[in-house]
């Protein structure tokens, strides 16, 4: 063990140690610390070599999966294109075979050209500017020595990347209160930027920044960020996401605020490690570590006392931060920003504002971001209904879950959790539809039990990628002989519990293995089509058995009797039909009784699923579809509200049973035979003879059954208020039929 | 925000949050779901009560 805690994840590289600018408030040449002076100015090839090779280390032993270089200066640009070419090359060398390379500039944007965008487009580099705001912001600071505006040049530079927005990160923009604050938000927002940020100027206790006011800073930012939401927040702005974020408990995205451990190291031209870089403002020789990449390695700089007081968060703050109500938001503020007398256990220099800007933020952008549906919604689906945006609503809760569920299993199998990460921010589409597949959820909630298999988390992730386009090698869960890839088919023939699955343009194999592939069964009718699941591990989740793999003329027999049972759906019960367009995604043959009496089933975790085995005829299925997906609507609206006391333990009378029913089984059977008794009673006009007579019985049965279990329910006492309206709703849905009990 | 008219759920709305910023492990998973998302924590509860 190294005893290293936190691995570096971002790289600064001092390419270049002088500026063709000389902006009065630069961190690098205008404070205490005056290092550049004794410094290379440009960084050697060897020495740039010599880093790759250090970073490149440091991520493989660590696992790093992901490193940001950032290549900087001074001005980086100053560099060259062919020095900065060789540059990129050596990192690009070392460190492709070891991890993503984040690679970036971050530059002042005066000598940017087309070739130094070929170039960043050849080695993949991503391009920052600095930029205050409008002409005359930009200009109270930024200018060249000899007096001469930049804004020409940065607005050019910006026009460049605009045309190549592959390329274009975002805007860098240090604040100074005496610019207007809405015309330097509308300099940058006019500029569309992907994304921007405001930086408070780097100041300490014994040099603070200029203060016109008690929480200038605070109150020029609020400005900003009233005005940046009143315009539905056109770019991101990270200090604002990241105040944001931390607010609702997720990590900032900036080092300027929350209590993530830092992560950042700095290697000057000469090869020097240095800490965060803004600490030049501290003291001379603050940053310095004593280290450099030809004899140490980035271990040996994780180490150092400074680098592990920005890693320790709320334990390394002063004792005034720890009380704060807001710390997890601010986390002290930039590390640089604390220093004073020559320490750094104070609050920040801007603590007032940062105090005051959080608070701010904090009450205008109220936690989350819950699942809401509009009341028109739920009343809508407690008619029995409900349409295609109703279960599109369901649909996209049922999705929050899926994913919570997923991320439970995150160290399970770190492979596939790093493809589904890449998948969720490169292709969430993809990612979604197989999430949203039944019995992801059921194979997630197993888990949780301490059941199934942890590397089918590889088969969810080899499903998107292969849904996305992507090429994929991962090593996979084999249940009986096949991978089962949710939502496409299985790779039957494979030896093992695992196996490493290849997919690209050609297919998907298993190398060395005779495989067959089986692409996922489909019954379609017009528009609308349903997996015909008979093959995923995790579908034999009902109160009755699962089938085995069917067989062709099977298929063919299901796809007949679903074709004329969907046919039966459209034409006679309208209503349901768009509900179960946008709501049903799978069918899952059930074994048959030994009765040959109708089995069907749902389960609670597999939305979107219903489950029955082939019944004799297409009325049949149409009916066992129409109840069944009964369940799948209220297990959804279950899972996002309360509709009854849970605490409740009365076993209540249920018409259509012998046992007493818990509340929620009478809830769930009542609101399912709404759908029964329609079905009857449309059905007893659509034939004749005893059939007719058959249905007639049945209705006037389940309707009377289910509206006396509507009185039960509403009688109980243990509905809850939202339980109460739905319950109202569905005896409104059942009132009108009770006068159609005579047939006529 | 949500509006008047519609009933917030108890589902917290993880869509947009990568996944790589809502994991949990270990001892971890049940307290943390259930600070994350306390419908799937109750939903896993269920889970738990019906396989004793």
């Amino acid at each position: 063990m190294t005893g290293l805690a936190i691995p570096f994840r971002q790289v600064v590289l001092k390419v270049h140690s002088r500026c063709d600018l000389a902006c009065d408030h630069c961190y690098v040449f205008q404070h205490a610390d005056q290092s550049w002076r004794g410094r290379p100015r440009v960084m050697p090839a060897e020495t740039a070599a010599r880093a790759a090779y250090r970073i490149a280390e440091h991520a493989a032993a660590h696992d790093v999966r992901r490193v940001q270089v950032v290549l900087h200066g001074g001005e980086p640009l100053l560099a060259g294109h062919r020095h900065l070419a060789l540059i990129a090359a050596a990192l690009r060398d070392r460190l492709d075979p070891v991890c993503e390379l984040d690679l970036r500039i971050h530059t002042n944007g005066v000598r940017l050209d087309e070739r130094f965008c070929d170039l960043f487009a050849a080695y993949g580099i991503k391009v920052g500017v600095s930029l205050d705001g409008d002409r005359a912001a930009n200009d109270r600071h930024r200018r060249h020595a000899d007096g001469r505006s930049s804004y020409d040049e940065v607005i050019r530079a910006l026009g460049l990347l605009a045309a190549r927005p592959e390329l274009y990160a975002g805007i860098l923009c240090t604040i100074d209160v005496a610019n207007d604050p809405i015309a330097v938000y509308e300099a940058l927002a006019a500029l569309r930027p992907p994304r921007a940020d405001l930086l408070l100027p780097h100041a300490t206790w014994d040099s603070p920044p200029p203060r016109p006011s008690e929480t200038a800073y605070a109150d020029w930012l609020i400005a900003i960020f009233d005005r940046w939401r009143a315009d539905g927040a056109p770019m991101p702005i990270r200090l604002f996401d990241s105040l944001i974020r931390t607010a609702h408990g997720r990590p900032s995205l900036s080092e300027a605020v929350g209590l993530e451990p830092s992560t950042v190291v700095v290697i000057e031209t000469d090869g020097s490690y240095e800490q965060v870089d803004s600490l030049k403002v501290a003291y001379d020789g603050a940053p310095q570590t004593g280290f450099d990449v030809f004899r140490h390695s980035l271990d040996d700089v994780a180490g150092h006392p400074g680098i592990r007081a920005r890693q320790r968060g709320a334990e390394a703050l002063a004792e005034e931060c720890r009380r704060c109500p807001v710390v997890s938001s601010c986390g002290g503020g930039l590390f640089t920003h604390r220093f004073g007398a020559g320490s750094f256990d104070h609050p920040s220099v801007y603590c007032a504002d940062l105090f005051k800007l959080i608070h701010h933020i904090h009450r205008e952008t109220p936690m989350p971001t819950s699942h809401a549906l509009p009341r028109a919604t739920v009343d809508a689906l407690a008619t029995g209904f409900g349409s295609a945006p109703e279960l599109d609503r369901l649909a996209q809760s049922q999705l929050s879950l899926r994913r919570a569920l997923l991320a439970a299993q995150r160290a399970q199998a770190p492979a596939a959790w790093d493809l589904l990460v890449s998948l969720d921010r490169d292709h969430p589409a993809a990612l979604a539809e197989v999430l949203l597949h039944p019995y992801v959820r059921v194979w997630a909630v197993g888990r949780l039990r301490g059941e199934g298999d942890a590397a089918y988390l590889a088969n969810i992730a080899a499903a998107a990628a292969i849904r996305a386009g992507a090429e994929v090698k991962i090593r996979v869960s084999v249940t009986a002989g096949s991978i089962h890839l949710p939502t496409l088919g299985s790779l039957d023939g494979v030896s093992g519990d695992d196996a490493v699955l290849l997919a690209d343009a050609s297919g998907v194999r298993v190398d060395g293995q005779e495989t067959t592939w089986r692409e996922a069964v489909r019954l379609t009718r017009g528009d609308f089509s349903v997996l015909l699941e008979d093959s995923d591990p995790h579908r034999d989740c009902h109160q009755w058995p699962a089938s085995g793999r069917l067989r062709d003329e099977e298929i063919a027999q299901w796809r007949r009797a679903f074709e004329a049972a969907w046919d039966l759906i459209a034409s006679d019960y309208p209503r349901y039909a768009p509900g179960l367009r946008a709501g049903l995604t799978t069918i899952t043959p059930l074994m048959t009784a030994p009765s040959s009496r109708p089995v069907s089933s749902t389960a609670r975790h597999a939305f979107g699923a219903v489950a029955a085995a082939l019944p004799a005829d297409p009325a049949t299925l149409a009916l066992l579809i129409l109840h069944e997906f009964q369940h799948v609507k209220l297990g959804a609206v279950l899972d996002m509200y309360d509709l009854y006391d849970e605490s409740d333990t009365t076993l209540y009378h249920a018409p259509w049973r012998e046992d007493p029913r818990p509340l929620e089984g009478l809830l769930q059977g009542t609101y399912a035979h709404i759908a029964v008794s329609d079905f009857w009673r449309v059905r007893r006009h659509a034939v004749e003879g005893e059939a007719r007579q058959e249905a007639q019985e049945n209705f006037t049965r389940w309707w009377s059954h289910t509206a006396a279990a509507v009185e039960t329910l509403t009688g109980s006492g243990k509905m809850t208020p939202l339980g109460m309206r739905f319950v109202s709703a569905m005896r409104e849905t059942l009132a009108p039929w009770g006068d159609e009990r005579a047939l006529v | 925000m949500t509006q008047d008219t519609e009933i917030t759920s108890e589902v917290y709305d993880l869509r947009n949050i990568p996944l790589d910023e809502m994991g949990s492990e270990g001892d971890a998973i049940l307290s943390n779901l259930a600070r994350v998302n306390p419908a799937a924590a109750r939903v896993l509860v269920a889970a738990f009560q019906s396989s004793v």
